[in-house]
């Protein structure tokens, strides 16, 4: 055990260093001055000097990766240019906005995505598996962008019934004040007691967890799907089945469980491209978490921002799939022997 | 593992052409919607200019935010261009989005493959690592800092995408190479004296085509919605290039009171990515019978 | 399965039915007012402001005096300055301050307090501070007599009522620096105080229950001010209710956003106007020829009559033709593709080098919209034009870097203090270090006049005029600009709102004076 986990994360690192060299790259070896990037435009002379020793521009590139690595490994990312402090502050402080939406999203992906693939390979060819084909085929050539505008079109636009945008009504925020005890609204405004906050939080946070969930549901359903259609014609199901074991039995106790292993596969892979989604999400939504804060940040020519949030969602993104390696290790009883 | 070997049986044995092209074609539905869909794609995209009823940058205040009629078929946007005119162009800069990434994917990710593959050991474990960096971001992040860094606009918006998405191409390339490697007519080819590079792409590259292509067509559409994406946020596409993306960007200000600014583009879009995965899917159920749909 | 699909779908409808229900008024806890600010405040030392801050400034803080409306009886109204004279020979104002006036830190307000504050600005050579640039000195004999002496007559009292740079601030508040209040502090008197501030996001202020205005039923205890980039998003926030003003109110809605029941959408004069201004050091716009062909490429009439809806008019130079001082005379250069070709042939750009950048503000539809149709122009005519839309803090600091300037730069301009000066000097001047002269021109016969006419404006207004309309023409024969529009402001909000008054003087609402029906 101790030995698997030593080896993950061994290959984690050696990842993550990787990924630094990339984000070092982008920010030092490519266009413009590396001192410009971080500074703006227009900086004082005492700026640029400080800049200088900072990034230790003089010195040779090598010894310039491992300054930087250092300062990423301490969490230095920099300032951010545009609301001038460490970027990672700000990092954390949207980070609570993101994971909100994006957990909730896996949720609900997982709640319906699962089942909707389990259904679909038991009733295979049937009216509900075309059904959930044709979704899922469906959803997986829909732009993010337009599910999001559609949903605002419908909810917003044509019903009234939910915000455009953003996370709280704004006078709520201020009269209705909350401890944030975890960064999320919806658990931070129930333990204040605070009803219409938790009304308003959780209002504006259907549309954009709709918006990532459908994008992934696509994906979920179709890989539930096929590897319960792979284990569904194995031998031990189909001896089961001639036992006369009843078939919810057999489907979501025996059948459900062999499909847990590329289900972890597949959640992990959800996550990430709901962190990626979450960019284009966060922008229709104008929702103040890192997606949102990414794109403003571009906007605004701020380059540690970006490099900073791009290195933070990696981190975060290895993190999930190493949990999820581990997860395997304690589930598959075969990796458990070697 | 040649994939063909289902259509070489007994010639004897073998349907006629025409009981075979629609035994192939019923039992190939989508792929074939797919297909021809994506075929009426391309030929839009071809003959544009002799399809659209208006000039697509023409701006004209006169006619703005028309709705849908027999005039404009997609209306107008808010600076009175005809939305179908510009729909029919964007075809065009869809489709070389797509051929450009996928190739400029292809040309790092093929040799990369092939290397890995061929050569095994330390080298493979090397090229491998270096992919798997690449796909440690979370998707469209990379690209957003890559263009970030290099500076908005369509070509390096594409190049951005090619550079997070040839660790695939590697993979497979380097899958198939090392399922030959061990085959005896590369022995026998390297008993001979022909050389490495030589090997490698006379003989280990056409193995990899299939999957290769498999992948690519299945990819295609997703380079389409990732471009679009990047456009939509504004580092992509710039005017007065026509991108779909960057027509429901252009919409945002307007899309709740006038739907058919973002609509069209959204559904062109839709359709073109759903056309392409289609034919994608049927691509690879022909071509690598192991994902047969049903199974 | 079944059943679990049910209790999934009944959570969601009863979650979607209890969501439904929008805030009413009567949740809401607090009399408040939400404005919706296209940006954040960028710099909060009120010796520096000299942009966006103006709504914030206007609320928080308080000048010496306030210029009325146009159409008033009187040209001023008593800030913090209670009465004022002028001596005989014009060089010797004498304000009475008002008395038991306190800053929002505690610190009172008295004459020591104003002197260090204009001294402060004038010495910090930022920002607006060029307007006490003729001041010679300043006395503060006992704690309510402030006396400003100058070498040339200079009209003071315009100066001190000025909205930027003319702000009284705590003295102790500028002892701990411009770095103090750019965390997010502020100490006026004014009648709102700085509750908070989330960079990016919103400025809260509070109401000041010890302002010397005093309070009225109705009056509101908080004002908002949201930061909302997107235009269409303001728009939505106002239909919606949750926006009582909006500050980019497209110009081609205003008419339907009136009809809207519960919103008044409204133009009132202004002395706003816009230009795309041209780099005249940055090729190929160094070359004159080829910048008045670009003057000839802009298409004046669709701009105002389409993209601003007819909520402007053409634009005939650099000053608008509301203010005094504007020369009427000039003629404005027509679109003209022909002509622009011709110039294009005799300016010598190779034909390689026909490219150029312009900025604007990204989210705003109308320069978006003109910069769309000036691209397409120009290509009729051989010329690229790369369109660099951003955020106004970005293209502004890249546009005062020669290196990072791009040929053209959207600009709106409203004056500093009543006076055509300020565009002259403001966005036309020799600068050392450019700040609003984003054309980066210099020209010293242009200075030399220019000069002349500042110099005559407190004693002889006629000449300064006469200075004026030269420096003017200059600036059309030079074509270092675009100017295209004198613009009317563009007003919507809720209709429910009394005691708004259109002043051209300042870019802001006093919603000290605003109440809710």
């Amino acid at each position: 055990m101790i030995k698997y986990v030593a080896q993950r994360l061994a290959l984690m690192i050696v990842i993550l260093a990787g990924v630094m060299v990339v984000t070092f790259a982008l920010s030092r070896v490519l266009p413009g001055s590396p001192i410009e990037m971080m500074l703006g435009h227009r900086p004082t002379q005492e700026q640029i000097d400080l800049a200088r020793a900072k990034l230790h521009v003089d010195e040779p590139i090598y010894t310039q990766f491992s300054y930087y690595v250092a300062d990423m490994v301490r969490g230095d990312f920099g300032e951010s240019l545009r609301t001038g402090r460490p970027v990672l502050e700000d990092v954390l402080e949207r980070m609570t906005a993101t994971f909100e939406v994006t957990t909730l999203a896996v949720i609900l992906v997982v709640l319906v995505g699962v089942p909707l693939g389990v259904l679909s390979a038991v009733k295979q060819n049937h009216l509900v598996d075309h059904g959930a084909r044709s979704f899922s085929i469906a959803g997986m050539a829909l732009p993010v962008f337009l599910i999001g505008m559609m949903l605002q079109m419908l909810f917003y636009g044509e019903l009234s019934w939910l915000p455009l945008q953003g996370r709280m009504n704004s006078e709520i925020l201020l009269d209705y004040e909350f401890p944030r005890v975890t960064g999320l609204y919806l658990i931070d405004t129930l333990l204040a007691g605070q009803w219409l906050a938790f009304k308003s939080a959780a209002a504006h946070l259907v549309l954009p967890v709709l918006t990532l969930s459908i994008a992934s549901l696509a994906v979920v359903t179709r890989i539930t799907r096929n590897t319960m259609v792979e284990v569904l014609a194995q031998d031990y199901i189909l001896t089961l089945k001639a036992y006369g074991m009843r078939k919810r039995r057999i489907y979501f106790l025996y059948a459900l469980k062999a499909t847990l292993i590329p289900m972890l596969t597949v959640i992990g892979l959800t996550y990430g491209f709901m962190l990626g989604g979450s960019v284009v999400v966060e922008y229709v939504f104008d929702w103040p978490g890192l997606g949102g804060y990414v794109v403003g940040a571009i906007t605004k020519n701020d380059f540690p921002a970006v490099m900073g949030v791009t290195l933070f969602l990696s981190t975060i993104y290895l993190s999930v799939n190493l949990v999820i390696d581990l997860l395997y290790y304690l589930v598959d009883p075969r990796l458990r022997a070697t | 593992m040649s994939s063909l070997d289902g259509f070489q049986a007994n010639p004897a044995l073998q349907p006629s052409w025409t009981r075979r092209i629609s035994h192939f074609a019923s039992t190939n539905t989508l792929l074939f919607v797919g297909g021809g869909i994506f075929l009426l794609i391309i030929l839009a995209a071809l003959f544009a200019p002799w399809i659209v009823p208006f000039e697509p940058n023409k701006i004209d205040f006169s006619h703005k935010l028309l709705a849908p009629s027999l005039e404009h078929l997609m209306g107008t946007d808010a600076l009175g261009r005809d939305i179908f005119s510009r729909v029919v162009y964007g075809a065009q800069t869809s489709l070389i989005i797509g051929i450009t990434v996928l190739a400029i994917s292809m040309a790092i990710g093929v040799p990369i493959g092939l290397a890995a593959g061929y050569f095994g050991g330390k080298v493979d474990m090397l090229l491998m690592r270096i992919s798997d960096i690449f796909l440690a971001f979370p998707p469209l992040l990379l690209p957003i800092a890559i263009t970030a860094a290099l500076g908005a606009g369509l070509f390096n918006a594409m190049l951005a995408l090619a550079i997070s998405w040839f660790p695939w191409y590697a993979r497979i390339v380097r899958g198939s190479v090392m399922a030959i490697r061990k085959e005896l007519y590369i022995d026998a080819a390297r008993a001979m004296g022909v050389g490495s590079l030589r090997i490698m792409f006379r003989h280990a590259l056409p193995n990899s085509w299939t999957p290769a292509i498999v992948q690519g067509s299945m990819d295609f559409g997703y380079t389409i919605l990732a471009a679009a994406s990047l456009s939509f946020i504004g580092i992509g596409a710039k005017p007065p290039t026509i991108e779909w993306g960057l027509m429901v960007a252009l919409s945002r200000s307007k899309f709740l009171d006038y739907w058919w600014t973002a609509a069209f583009p959204g559904l062109a879009i839709f359709v073109t990515v759903l056309a392409v995965n289609l034919l994608g899917d049927g691509i690879r159920d022909m071509l690598d019978p192991k994902y047969r749909s049903g199974r | 399965m079944k059943s679990l699909m049910k209790v999934v779908l009944a959570v969601t409808m009863v979650m979607a039915a209890s969501l439904t229900s929008p805030l009413s008024q009567a949740e809401a806890k607090t009399n408040t007012a939400t404005y919706a600010m296209y940006g954040d405040i960028k710099d909060w030392d009120p010796s520096i402001a000299f942009s966006l801050e103006v709504m914030m400034l206007a609320n928080v803080y308080e000048p010496l005096l306030w210029y009325n409306p146009p159409e008033s009886e009187e040209q001023f109204s008593p800030a913090l300055a209670t009465s004022w004279s002028v001596s005989d020979d014009g060089l010797t104002w004498t304000f009475k301050l008002r008395e038991g006036v306190k800053f929002h830190d505690g610190e009172p307000f008295n004459a020591a307090a104003a002197k260090a504050s204009i001294e402060r600005t004038k010495s910090m050579k930022k920002g607006a501070w060029y307007i006490w640039a003729s001041v010679d000195s300043i006395e503060a004999p006992d704690d309510t007599t402030l006396v400003i002496k100058t070498k040339k007559p200079q009209p003071i009292d315009l100066i001190a009522s000025s909205q930027y740079g003319a702000y009284m601030f705590s003295p102790k508040a500028a002892e701990k620096g411009t770095d103090w209040f750019n965390e997010g502090n502020a100490a006026g008197t004014g009648p709102y105080k700085l509750r908070q501030w989330v960079k990016d996001q919103q400025v809260v202020l509070e109401k000041n229950p010890e302002f010397h205005g005093g309070w009225k039923e109705g009056n509101f205890d908080r004002i908002i001010l949201k930061v909302v980039t997107e235009n269409a998003t303001q728009v939505q926030m106002l239909k919606s209710g949750e926006a009582d003003f909006i500050s980019l109110v497209p110009a081609d809605i205003v008419d339907s956003l009136n009809k809207e029941e519960g919103i008044s959408a409204y133009t009132v004069p202004s002395w706003k106007n816009s230009q795309f201004l041209i780099n005249t050091q940055k090729a190929p716009t160094n070359n004159k020829k080829f910048r008045q062909a670009l003057t000839h490429i802009w298409d004046y009439d669709t701009v105002v009559n389409d993209i601003l809806a007819g909520h402007a008019e053409v634009a005939r130079g650099a000053v608008p033709a509301t203010m005094w001082g504007h020369n009427a005379n000039i003629e404005p250069p027509a679109f003209d593709l022909e002509l622009a070709k011709k110039l294009i042939e005799d300016s010598g750009v190779p034909e390689d080098q026909r490219k150029i950048t312009i900025a604007y503000i990204g989210t705003s539809e109308a320069y978006k919209n003109s910069a769309l149709l000036f691209q397409e122009n120009a290509r009729q005519v051989g010329v690229e034009v790369e369109l660099l839309p951003g955020e106004w803090g970005v293209i502004w600091d890249r546009a005062k870097n020669l290196e990072t300037a791009p040929n053209l730069q959207s600009m709106t301009w409203w004056p500093t203090y009543p006076t055509p000066n300020d565009w002259l000097i403001g966005l036309f001047r020799t600068e050392d270090k450019a700040l609003f002269n984003l054309s980066h021109y210099s020209n010293p016969e242009y200075d030399k006049v220019l000069d002349a006419g500042v110099e005559l404006e407190g004693s002889d207004r006629d000449a300064a005029i006469k200075k004026y309309h030269e420096a003017q023409q200059i600036l059309i024969d030079d074509a270092v600009a675009i100017f295209y529009a004198d613009i009317m402001t563009r007003i919507a909000r809720q209709s429910n709102l009394e005691g708004l008054e259109a002043n051209p003087a300042y870019a802001a609402v006093f919603f000290h004076k605003v109440t809710r029906k």
